[in-house]
């Protein structure tokens, strides 16, 4: 049988205990909007008897545990990577596309005033003021290609530096879990948790910034990008490198001495690869095409003619001698900029050549299949349909993080209603076990006075 | 489920959709135009681009046909006071002829004849916006000149064409020594000069001979007078291809890239009271807890 002073020693341990469930509630409470906290939950444990008759000797804490669901935590990492790809894939083409102009206000309109000012000029070819017009068509159609192709190479530039931002941003990140594992390793009870919480925040950072892929079997986190690569062994880090590509001077990322840049296929860094490497060289392409074919086909009516000197035509513009670089380089001839004389409109007759460059815009010259409005509005096309196709697919994507963040909130998130209720049954308890300490102390005094 | 206070973060997000939707309803609106950037429609992007550089090409064509009809209408009209003033000399020749005419008759008739030569100089070096209309390709100066009796043609052989229509070309500059000339030996200047001396010295052989050559040049002025017109109706034609053309073209365009405005303010009404539902909604969330009651 208990003794008395034993009664009063289990209710101490049980005020202690409600005392620790307020205390769990209201560290709920103070983390409900704190980003990846899980929320904490008690368990108690009942004290058992260690007497013959003895009903129990109160209860305990046994554990304050973090409420997790590590398959939810993974899922939500890993849809994370391909929501954060498809965002940076998104805003990016939206830049572009906005940068791409108005339909009938970007190249395609400077295209139709070129042509224009020719078919003007053959309504009268010794006209100087047509001439002066036609020379300044020609210029601006060459500035729009080279302004166009300026926007491509800068949005090209954007995503370079915002991949090596990126880089030093997942060496930080990589750094961080380190020092979380290195804590991890070395510190034991609740403050665990806390640590285990801020390491997945930076953990769904970093999956924020590439894919990466977590594993935490052996007792030592490891994590790794989707390619194998390792980036943090437990309290080692095996940091990214970026080298600059010979030629293009774009960033290359390097671990351990290995070019892994086609590799980075997920988060924003793999947005920004995405679309330095494969969306904007492809854009950049069909520009340099459509600029080359016209330059040339331009060129060859602009030789077949005569000016108004009566020579034979030079090239209209100057242009690099192969389709790479076309768009960039494209410039109006500078003896035609400097002298009207020299645009060329007689040929076999005396408007002939002026009417073959203004007959140039119903031509099939681009892939002998497109004119050159039409392939330009392929180039709209391709961009447009991206970036609608980008946004739909981040909308989409955007819907299951949206879900898979809800499911995990069902699990590890703080409900207010939950917690209040929790105040509640631990501030009763501590009552009802205070009210307990009274009485046995009450009993205690009564005791005391026999004796007295 | 249980259900926690992050609920909020997922009503945000349901916000920022229809704020979006609202914003690109009230652009839709306010542009009048459905298709502001590619992304809207894509295909219609490309279409509007296809359309804009049709219309383009159709304005310049039709650009190029008024600038045709103003230059035949003018060439047409001098092309009447030719076939005018050839009348006009051939009833004067016909007075001369013959014997019956007094010196002084002949002097006057003659007189006569070289004012209308004149007057035919005046009318083929007619220009059109400072072009000469009957020098061939040569765009200034004067299609003929030089003196009684030796009047040289200083234009070009060739003409200068305008395309009206896709592969509908017309002549806006005429070959004036063809019109003039033609086969003759003598220009028409030169058959009036010859003939106003021959009346003037009764030379009756030299005067039917004058009248012959006024003759056939009106017949050339005729022929192509005739030309000409056919020439003009063509380009009336192609006006009125163009115009059916363009309002297609701009039927295409306008069906691809403007609003319709009617379903634009609809769509902006529906997305409005969308973006008030989910304010509202979002708004219900900050809702009460427990934690309220606990007094």
């Amino acid at each position: 049988m208990s003794s008395i002073f034993g009664s009063l020693s289990s209710t101490a341990a049980a005020l202690e205990a409600q005392r620790r469930g307020l205390e769990v509630a209201g560290q709920n409470i103070a983390n409900v909007n704190t980003a990846g906290y899980s929320r904490r939950t008690m368990i108690l444990k009942e004290r058992s008897a260690t007497e013959p008759g003895q009903a129990g000797r109160g209860v305990e804490v046994s554990q304050i545990l973090a409420v997790r669901d590590l398959f939810l935590e993974t899922r939500v990492r890993q849809e994370q990577q391909a929501l954060s790809r498809d965002q940076v894939v998104a805003e990016a083409m939206s830049v572009l596309e906005a940068q791409l102009g108005q339909p009938g206000l970007s190249v395609d309109g400077q295209l139709s005033a070129f042509f224009n000012s020719f078919s003007a000029l053959a309504e009268d070819p010794a006209s100087l003021t047509l001439r002066d017009a036609t020379v300044r068509e020609s210029e601006r159609v060459a500035a729009s290609f080279r302004e166009m192709a300026s926007r491509f190479d800068q949005s090209r530039r954007d995503a370079d530096v915002s991949v090596r931002n990126t880089v030093d941003e997942i060496n930080r990140l990589s750094a961080d879990i380190a020092a979380m594992n290195a804590r991890i390793s070395g510190v034991g009870g609740v403050n665990n948790e806390a640590v285990i919480d801020s390491r997945n925040v930076l953990l769904g950072q970093l999956a924020d910034l590439s894919d990466i892929t977590v594993s935490d079997a052996s007792g030592t986190m490891t994590v790794s990008l989707a390619s194998g690569h390792t980036l943090v062994n437990g309290t080692h880090v095996v940091a990214l490198e970026v080298e600059d590509e010979a030629g293009t001077g774009l960033a290359r990322v390097l671990t351990d001495g290995q070019d892994i840049t086609a590799e980075l296929t997920g988060g924003r860094i793999g947005g920004w690869v995405q679309v330095r490497d494969r969306q904007m060289p492809a854009y950049s392409e069909m520009l340099d095409r459509l600029a080359f074919t016209f330059a040339t086909e331009a060129n060859a009516v602009h030789a077949s003619g005569t000016d108004a000197l009566g020579n034979p035509g030079g090239p209209l513009f100057s242009v690099s001698a192969t389709e790479a670089g076309a768009a960039t380089s494209l410039a109006l001839s500078g003896a035609v900029a400097t002298d009207a004389r020299l645009i060329v409109a007689e040929g076999a007759s005396a408007n002939d050549a002026a009417r073959a460059m203004a007959a140039l815009r119903d031509g099939s010259l681009v892939d002998g299949s497109s004119t050159v409005s039409d392939y330009w509005g392929q180039i709209v096309y391709r961009i447009g349909g991206d970036t609608s196709a980008a946004e739909r697919v981040q909308q989409g994507r955007q819907q299951v993080m949206n879900q898979l963040q809800q499911l995990r909130e069902a699990t590890s998130g703080v409900s207010l209603d939950e917690e209040a209720a929790s105040l509640m049954r631990y501030q009763r308890a501590y009552e009802a076990n205070a009210r307990y300490f009274t009485v046995v102390n009450d009993v205690l005094e009564v005791l005391m006075g026999l004796v007295r | 489920m249980r259900v926690t206070f992050h609920e909020q973060h997922s009503g945000t997000n349901a916000l920022q959709t229809a704020a979006q939707e609202l914003s690109r309803a009230q652009r839709a609106v306010t542009t009048g135009k459905r298709v502001n950037v590619a992304s809207d429609d894509p295909l219609g992007a490309r279409k509007i681009v296809h359309e804009r550089a049709e219309l383009a090409a159709l304005d310049a064509y039709q650009h190029s046909a008024d600038t045709a009809s103003s230059r035949l209408s003018a060439a047409d009209t001098a092309l009447s006071g030719l076939i005018e003033l050839y009348t006009q000399a051939l009833a004067t020749a016909t007075a001369g002829r013959g014997t019956t005419a007094t010196p002084a008759a002949r002097e006057a008739l003659a007189a006569s004849l070289r004012g209308t030569r004149a007057g035919v100089l005046t009318q083929v070096n007619a220009q059109f916006a400072g072009r000469p209309l009957f020098a061939g390709s040569a765009s200034d100066g004067r299609a003929y000149d030089g003196a009684p009796g030796a009047w040289t043609y200083l234009g070009t052989a060739d003409s200068v064409q305008l395309e009206v229509q896709r592969g509908r070309i017309v002549s806006v500059t005429f070959d004036g020594q063809t019109l003039m000339q033609g086969a003759d030996a003598e220009n028409a200047l030169d058959a009036l000069d010859g003939l106003a001396t021959a009346i003037e010295v009764g030379d009756d052989a030299g005067v039917a001979a004058g009248m012959q050559a006024v003759e056939r040049a009106m017949a050339r002025a005729t022929r192509a007078q005739g030309t000409l017109g056919a020439d003009e109706r063509g380009i009336a034609d192609a006006v009125s291809q163009l115009s059916a053309l363009r309002l297609a073209s701009e039927t295409r365009r306008s069906k691809a890239e403007d609003a319709n405005l009617a379903e634009a303010i609809t769509r902006l009404s529906e997305a409005d009271t969308a973006y008030r539902a989910v304010l509202a909604a979002v708004s219900r969330e900050e809702r009460m807890s427990l934690l309220d009651y606990l007094r």
